[in-house]
């Protein structure tokens, strides 16, 4: 069929104006309360600054600071090895329920999968408390640890990095779901039954052939854990403490307490290109969908 | 817009290109359709067809050329201004209205009072006997139902001219044969002028008055059912209508204008040739399966006859005809058909043959 | 079909209701220990009392409660006029800098959402925009980073849309407003609702950007929640916790009940 030729695209020289006109108002207001203030901070994490004040002069100082100090270079490390745990965890949990999800005929599968999504309702704040609740020096796990008599003392649970990752892994595992969620749904299910009428069992069908196809939604929910784990400060700030400083909690640091916004917008620059470069990844290693 | 002068093309295309990058969807086409003509535009998949007819709509602008409707000419007019009925390959029924309100949508957007309205939708679902089903959701209804309703939503606005876009591709073969006589039914009755999109062949052959058979954008032969296939135009036009045998021979000399004389030896025969053919020179001879005969080898032949020898490789029983599968000592194969009437026993596999065809049945096309 | 049991369904299963429960248990617990006699948040709970909840429902947290589902209604109102037209330009039409914009109105989502919150209070502090702080400056940074899910939304009910309708609308002369209006419109509506409750529960759960943009006095709920932690975690934040959950969860049954978004979530659609 000529359809290539039939997507109802109207000549450029009558309509040239009507896209203009529909997207002009949202992309101004995209590129002044978006793209400016972005943009501003790269520029500001390149000046020297005096207490919230940013003088002219041009400088790698900043940079150099951050990299510099053993203290900021931990935390920074500290941030990446949370992200790639966060991810691996949340990839390894919400698999198999996606899966369950994705192939279950039980006429509650509507429910479940908005259950499943329903965390998302409630602000990172309000799920982290909970994980305070239990792990925090008088409570739950503890008293149930001291109660049965595995242990004598209160374990320092919190703050720790374990703790953070544990309450970051909890708080993402939606977007996991809803990520390898419509992977699957996107394997047909035909190529499942040509594996078995061609002699795979059920295990060996999932191994060679679902598997495969759905690795797509594995990197996507693999490299959303990792990025929104880098960037979240509510957890780390709950779960965590000065021992355990990240990317996120440094910057909130710099901006309020320290009020140094250079280093500030420095270490928020560097939390940019590595999340553009988790992203990238993401896209080479994932499928190569359309955006919009 | 103003009716026509009696002599005035319903719609007349004249020059029109259309490129998208490098390539040329219509590659400058010109035609025109009589007030109340049937005309289909027909070619296999990218050959401009549905350009064209998108083109004459209004939702592609051509890159040159005109479109004139009763003489007005309509480039400048955007697509909600130029009163074409067009009834969509997959329908594009509104999902959100009921089949009135789809019928009725033409007739609001041209401000009709809502009496009229009324009446008019009634009379257009009448007509497609679809009386009654106003209030049914496009959902509810059938594929060939969907169709019609399609149908109605388009004729109901009186328009100039019937646009259709391979309206019948959807339906399964037995209720493509019904809407086929009914679309034609219909536009006989209406007497509207109409041009469909097809890339069936057999549906163009059975609806049209005329046909214009197109491909890479240019229309290769214009004519009646029975010119597109009596005399195909070019070697496509003979290959993609029908089916045809086509041989390799050698054009001894021109012998008159659209005609000259060919062999396969020393003997030759005087058969029709469309496109300018230069002599001694190859060509490819082109004839119907029905129009081709079987008999023994090594047996003597008439001066007008071509005889082309083989061996049969296969029969095909279909019912009223049987067709034998000649393979030629170049490897080609050639379809015969013979009429099953008991008198005439098609040879068997494995015999050797000689295929019998007529010089007034062959048409030469060069060797491309 | 196949049968889906076995052992090795019987195992999905039993993982898939432990991924249930560890989703599960924080949220419980959070709601639990607000009902503690002592003001601790002790699990389980030490006693029954409902003080807590008096004080959950006090004016101290209904402000900025409220002040979070009005900043929430707004946002999910101004993103969706501003990505109705911007997913409609983008999908409808091709013109030069379509794929700029495609990633522009993507862009907040790829980016961290605390450093788009630390890039405007900076370009606002400077620019001498600081009046802008709270409520307006929170609407702008809520507006930005719920962009995205607005024109994502949009976007896909505009892609889904039965083919060539709207053609056939403007062949029977609709002219472009018309068959907007009365086609497209009608056809992605469950799209725009979806895509504004998106909106909303961003911004209503959002603390990245809010973090940088309030002011004494105008704080969203999470917010208020994050700064009160600092003086420990008593049981009445467990109670303000629970409320936060229930005004999406009325949100959703609301629309779901008077426009029913049920069939753009599910992705069922009707073939026209």
């Amino acid at each position: 069929m000529s359809v290539a030729a039939l997507a109802s695209r109207p000549s450029r020289t009558i309509i040239a104006w009507r896209p203009i006109l529909l997207v002009g108002v949202p992309a101004a207001f995209l590129l002044f309360c978006f793209v400016l203030p972005n943009a501003f901070l790269l520029t500001s994490s390149a000046f020297k600054s005096e207490s919230q004040v940013l003088t002219n002069q041009l400088t790698t100082e900043n940079y150099g600071f951050l990299l510099g100090r053993a203290v900021y270079r931990g935390a920074i490390l500290r941030t990446f090895l949370i992200g790639a745990l966060v991810g691996l965890l949340v990839v390894v949990l919400s698999y198999p329920l996606a899966f369950f999800l994705a192939r279950t005929r039980s006429r509650w599968k509507g429910a479940l999968i908005a259950l499943s999504l329903s965390p998302l309702l409630a602000s990172v704040v309000v799920r982290t408390y909970g994980w305070w609740v239990l792990l925090n020096r008088e409570g739950a796990v503890n008293d149930l640890l001291r109660a049965t008599g595995i242990t004598s003392q209160s374990l320092p649970l919190l703050p720790s990095v374990g703790a953070i990752v544990i309450g970051l892994t909890h708080s993402l595992l939606p977007y996991g779901v809803l990520t390898i969620l419509s992977s699957l749904n996107g394997v047909n299910p035909s190529f499942e039954k040509a594996a078995m009428s061609l002699g795979a069992n059920r295990i060996r069908t999932f191994f060679e052939v679902t598997l495969p196809l759905s690795l797509p939604g594995i990197v996507g929910a693999f490299v959303i854990a990792f990025t929104l784990s880098i960037s979240a400060y509510a957890t780390p700030a709950i779960l965590g403490g000065p021992s355990t400083a990240t990317m996120a909690t440094l910057i909130y640091d710099f901006m309020t307490s320290l009020a140094d916004w250079a280093l500030g917008s420095a270490m928020g620059a560097l939390l940019i290109v590595s999340s553009m470069v988790l992203l990238v990844i993401g896209a080479v290693l994932g499928s190569k969908r359309e955006a919009l | 817009m103003e009716r026509a002068t009696v002599d005035e093309p319903a719609v007349a295309v004249s020059g029109v290109r259309k490129t998208y990058g490098e390539v040329a969807a219509v590659d400058g086409i010109d035609f025109e359709v009589r007030p109340g003509e049937f005309l289909t535009l027909l070619g296999p998949s990218g050959c401009g067809k549905t350009t064209t007819l998108n083109i004459i709509a209004g939702f592609i602008q051509p890159d040159r050329g005109s479109i004139r409707l009763n003489g007005q000419s309509v480039e400048a007019l955007p697509p909600f201004r130029r009163d074409i009925g067009l009834v969509f390959q997959d329908y594009a029924l509104f999902p959100h209205m009921s089949v009135g309100q789809n019928v009725a949508f033409g007739l609001r957007m041209r401000g009709v009072p809502k009496p009229e309205i009324a009446q008019r939708v009634e009379e257009a679902l009448e007509l497609v006997r679809l009386g009654g089903r106003a209030e049914r959701k496009p959902t509810e209804l059938s594929g060939g139902q969907r169709q019609r309703v399609a149908l109605a939503r388009a004729l109901v606005i009186r328009p100039t001219v019937l646009l259709l876009d391979e309206p019948l591709s959807n339906l399964d073969l037995k209720l493509r044969e019904e809407m086929r006589l009914e679309i034609t039914t219909l536009q006989r009755r209406l007497g509207i002028t109409t041009v469909l999109v097809t890339h069936d062949q057999g549906e163009a052959l059975v609806v049209s008055d005329r046909i214009a058979v197109m491909r890479n954008g240019r229309i290769e032969q214009l004519g009646n059912a029975e010119a597109v296939y009596e005399r195909p135009a070019t070697h496509f036009v003979a290959e993609f209508i029908g089916t045809m045998n086509f041989v390799r021979g050698q054009a001894m000399r021109v012998s008159a204008e659209g005609s000259c004389i060919v062999g396969f030896d020393d003997h030759g025969v005087a058969v029709a040739a469309p496109q300018p053919v230069a002599g001694s020179r190859e060509v490819e001879i082109a004839f119907r399966p029905e129009r081709a005969a079987l008999r023994t080898a090594g047996a003597a032949r008439e001066p007008t006859q071509l005889a082309v020898p083989g061996t049969v490789r296969r029969r095909v029983y279909l019912g009223t005809l049987v067709q034998s599968h000649v393979e030629t000592v170049h490897g080609r194969t050639i379809i015969v058909e013979t009429v099953n009437d008991g008198i005439r026993q098609p040879p068997n596999i494995g015999e050797a043959v000689e295929v019998i065809v007529k010089g007034s049945d062959c048409i030469a096309y060069p060797v491309s | 079909m196949r049968r889906a049991v076995g052992l090795p369904w019987q195992m999905l299963r039993g993982a898939v209701a432990l991924t249930y429960l560890f989703i599960f248990t924080p949220i419980v617990i959070t709601a639990l220990v607000s009902f503690n006699s002592i003001n601790q948040s002790k699990f389980p709970p030490v006693g029954f009392s409902m003080r807590w909840w008096d004080d959950a429902l006090s004016e101290r947290w209904l402000q900025p409660l409220w002040f979070s589902v009005q900043l929430a209604t707004l946002t999910a109102v101004i993103a969706t006029l501003l990505g109705l037209p911007l997913a409609f330009g983008l999908t409808r039409y091709k013109f030069p800098g379509r794929n700029i914009l495609v990633a522009l109105s993507l862009g907040p989502l790829a980016l961290p959402a605390l450093v788009t919150g630390i890039g405007i209070l900076q370009f606002f502090q400077t620019a001498g925009l600081a009046a802008l702080f709270g409520f307006p400056a929170l609407l702008i940074g809520h507006v930005v980073i719920c962009l995205p899910f607005s024109v994502r939304t949009i976007a896909i009910s505009l892609r889904a849309m039965p083919a060539k309708v709207e053609q056939a609308a403007a062949n029977l002369g609709a002219r472009p407003a018309r068959v907007f209006l009365e086609i497209t419109l009608p056809l992605i509506r469950s799209g725009l609702f979806a895509g504004a409750i998106f909106c909303f529960i961003q911004s209503f759960t959002d603390y990245s950007v809010s973090l940088f943009l309030s002011r004494a006095g105008m704080q969203p709920i999470s917010i208020a929640i994050l700064s009160y932690i600092d003086y420990g975690f008593t049981p009445t934040l467990a109670a303000v916790a629970v409320l936060t959950l229930v005004v999406p969860l009325v949100l959703i049954a609301a629309v779901q009940h008077f426009f029913g978004i049920g069939d753009f979530l599910y992705g069922a659609r009707d073939s026209g």
